[in-house]
């Protein structure tokens, strides 16, 4: 196709502005749509994965089974036979036994029930690598802190979880107890993890008299590189300290990675589903694409057979309409991005101040790219058939047309 | 007139073929994924809702505060209700019954495979036959526990099948069963309630269950049966005040929750409709982009019309009559769109209705909205309409002798 075929269809276009703008503007709406979504779930699958590589590569995460969240049926649970039983297992270079349950807090009159997490200060580096957050302010817990309780972000805030931020050796009530702060955690970026308390293992102990030596899960750091054959080994060294048969298993043991797959296989579903919606109006505008070419072919039925008469060809007419499409569609690809941009922009933004931080878009040249050639193709595609209508004219008739 | 203006509309869509069709299969489009989308969600909202087995509606339902979106009631409660709490509701005057229900989670063997599962205790005495009604429950096979059925159990509907226990075998009535290394005859098997909790429940009487497992004199759940409907509220009241002053907590402060079984829904209602006006949300904006086709095509419409709009004012034709005739002609569009995507919407809310029932064991008719139905109906034609707005003023300003000339 020459200088000359572009040309002309360009100032085709120019000419026809209004129905042009439409057929950009039908088109730029549903890849805006996907814009936004397909960011938003790179930055999800970005986040899942950096978390995989810095924290999850050499830990399993041993769970008891039961029902609702993990955690918080407390029917079976582990004890200090199964720690032991577990440090025994080859492959084995750190336990960390935790506790965890629902717990009442109150300051200044307000309640909340919020999670409570026990651990060991000495495994305080493998849960954190857990975590994967840092401390924000104050310190981490120590052995024989007593009475003193390591907070999740959100307490820092004013509205989140009380009327009134907490600061740093402010008291806490929990479960009737008044507990000094010794530290906040950084920001996970959701509200369920942010609102998590932390205390040590012994003060849980001496909390909950009842539930001693009951943990409720436990973190291992392994070794990185035979990560199923541990598996195997922590499984056979509990079943044989728990007295259980094999298949009849009370526990999940899995490493840390499986544990986050699952969780994205869920969101990759929701995410893929949302932009199937969205694809459905990039249909919508093919439909609208081929409609404007249809018209601009039988607008210029007369100019197609004058161009045919001195000397066009085929291959040059089906080119000059595929082209004017597939124009529009890029066209659309570009103002498509730009406004993705902006919106992720601010949804971002909107959404860390909600406290989501972990939900931010992420932008990669290749979604850029794949945008802009996905309009193009749209647009070109669309434009096909009427284009090659177009091109079989006969040039005798369609000077005659009228 | 409307008549006059709707026949030659119609005319003027015929003659323009496969442009009309375009335009009519945009808005169909737009309108089938919405209409579906729709139906949809409000079958999945149902089958979900049923999940929770809600039988009765007069009765109400107490326990104690705690994280108890996460798991079932009881699990995540620092400060679990009591059985005394449960007698001394059952002394209020507007209450007929508190039956204190405990929520165990158990180890199901069977076939030499273990399960862990949900079991239930059934109380003694005549709040027995009550229970049963609340829970709404009947016996597919054999029968629901008898206070002598010490020793015995009753399992849900999933149990029956072998592909559906996790078992890999039917259990059937004289089967025997270990729960919790107790052996256990099964005594009857419940009939379907499409609800993934009762269908896998594990009833047995009150003393068998705390013998396997030891929850003291905590209870997970009271069921409060009230003597007629309209004392519900006061009890509810009652019940609050009761449990404030027993608890030692203020108004307001409350660290338990005294709900009829519907507001307890209230919450995952709210939930999955946000989620069913995002996904619309989503879909509609193929209706936005199928509407600009109808701009489209209406604009090139009044331009290939141009001598024919001369020579209508030329016989008189007024401003405003050509405005309804391209005005009505984008309204038909939108309108034939809307009545095809309908159709073709509700089709595939049954077709997606009748996957979810297969796929959570729900039985839920697709929810055919008819407010909805009129709506779409209606709207089609203003969105067709509204689209045509602006190509129908330019044909109405069109001045005849240039429109002539051109």
């Amino acid at each position: 196709m020459n200088k000359e075929l572009i040309k002309y269809s360009l100032k085709h276009m120019a000419h026809r502005k209004a129905r042009s703008f439409l057929t950009i503007f039908s088109i730029f709406i549903g890849i805006a749509t996907i814009f936004i979504f397909v960011s938003f779930g790179q930055g999800l699958f970005d986040y899942v994965n950096e978390l995989k590589s810095t924290s999850g590569a050499d830990k399993l995460m041993i769970i008891p089974k039961g029902i609702g969240a993990p955690g918080l049926d407390s029917t079976f649970y582990f004890t200090e036979e199964d720690i032991e039983a577990i440090e025994e297992a080859t492959g084995v270079y750190e336990v960390a036994p935790m506790y965890s349950k629902a717990a009442e807090v109150e300051n200044d009159r307000v309640k909340k029930f919020v999670f409570l997490i026990a651990y060991d200060p000495e495994d305080s580096r493998l849960v954190r690598e857990v975590f994967n957050i840092g401390i924000d302010e104050g310190r981490e817990l120590r052995s024989g802190d007593d009475q003193k309780v390591l907070l999740g972000y959100n307490y820092k805030l004013d509205d989140k979880i009380f009327p009134d931020g907490l600061t740093l050796n402010d008291n806490l009530e929990v479960q009737g107890e008044d507990l000094r702060i010794v530290g906040f955690f950084e920001a996970v970026g959701n509200p369920q993890d942010d609102s998590n308390i932390y205390i040590t293992n012994g003060f849980f102990e001496e909390l909950y008299p009842n539930s001693s030596k009951k943990y409720n899960q436990i973190i291992v750091r392994v070794d990185a590189d035979n990560i199923p054959q541990v598996i195997n080994r922590v499984e056979s060294e509990l079943r044989e300290s728990r007295d259980i048969e094999e298949g009849k298993e009370d526990f999940f043991v899995a490493s840390f990675e499986e544990l986050l797959e699952q969780f994205t296989q869920a969101l990759d579903y929701i995410v893929y589903f949302v932009i199937f919606i969205a694809l459905i109006s990039v249909v919508v505008s093919a439909v609208n694409t081929a409609n404007t070419t249809i018209t601009s072919v039988l607008e210029r039925v007369k100019e197609i057979g004058v161009m045919k008469a001195i000397g066009a060809k085929n291959a040059d007419v089906f080119s000059v309409f595929v082209f004017e499409s597939g124009f529009l569609g890029f066209v659309a690809g570009l103002v498509g991005i730009f406004v993705g941009v902006v919106v992720t922009g601010i949804a971002g933004a909107l959404l860390d101040s909600l406290g989501w931080g972990f939900l931010s878009p992420h932008y990669s040249w290749e979604l850029f790219l794949g945008c802009i050639l996905f309009a193009t193709l749209t647009g070109a595609v669309s434009g096909i058939i009427p284009a090659w209508r177009a091109s079989k004219i006969r040039p005798v008739r369609a000077l005659r047309y009228e | 007139m409307i008549v006059d203006y709707a026949s030659i509309a119609l005319r003027n869509l015929r003659h323009r073929g496969i442009r009309s069709w375009l335009t009519l299969l945009g808005i169909f489009i737009g309108i089938t994924t919405v209409v579906s989308l729709i139906s949809l969600g409000g079958g999945l909202r149902e089958a979900i809702v049923s999940q929770f087995g809600v039988g009765s509606t007069e009765v109400i339902q107490v326990q104690a505060g705690g994280l108890n979106s996460f798991g079932p009631p009881g699990t995540s409660v620092p400060n679990p209700l009591t059985i005394e709490d449960a007698e001394a509701i059952e002394r209020i005057n507007s209450v007929e019954a508190a039956i204190p229900r405990q929520i165990v989670t158990v180890r199901l063997e069977f076939n030499d495979i273990l399960v862990i599962g949900t079991a239930t205790n059934i109380v003694y005495g005549e709040d027995r036959e009550l229970l049963y009604e609340i829970l709404d429950v009947e016996a597919l096979e054999g029968r629901l526990l008898e206070e002598s059925d010490n020793g015995k159990v009753v399992l849900g509907n999933n149990f029956y099948f072998d592909d559906k226990s996790g078992f890999e075998k039917e259990i059937r009535v004289g089967d025997k069963v270990t729960i919790n290394d107790n052996e256990f005859e099964v005594r009857g098997i419940l009939k379907k309630k499409g609800s993934f909790i009762f269908d896998q429940i594990i009833m047995l009487n009150d003393e068998d269950l705390e013998s396997i497992s030891d929850f003291g004199d905590t209870v997970d759940l009271i069921e409060v049966k009230v003597r007629n409907k309209e004392l519900i509220e006061e009890a509810q009241e009652d019940i609050e005040q009761l449990l404030r002053d027993r608890r030692d907590v203020r108004k307001g402060e409350e660290d338990f929750e005294v709900s009829t079984p519907e507001a307890a829904l209230s919450t995952v209602n709210d939930v999955l409709t946000g989620v069913q006006v995002f996904v619309a949300m989503i879909a509609a904006i193929s209706i936005i982009v199928g509407s600009i086709g109808i701009v489209n095509t209406m604009t090139t419409s009044v331009l290939e019309r141009v001598k024919e709009i001369g020579v209508m004012k030329a016989i008189g034709a007024k401003n405003s009559d050509i405005f309804y005739q391209f005005f009505i002609e984008a309204g038909l569009l939108g309108l034939v769109g809307g009545i095809v995507g309908i159709i073709c919407g509700i089709g595939i809310g049954y077709f997606g209705t009748f996957a979810i029932n297969s796929f959570l064991g729900a039985s839920t008719a697709p929810q055919i909205n008819w407010v909805l139905i009129t709506f779409t109906f209606i709207g089609s034609f203003v969105i067709g309409a509204v689209s045509g707005i602006v190509p129908a003023i330019r044909a109405a300003n069109q001045k005849p002798v240039e429109a002539l000339r051109s």
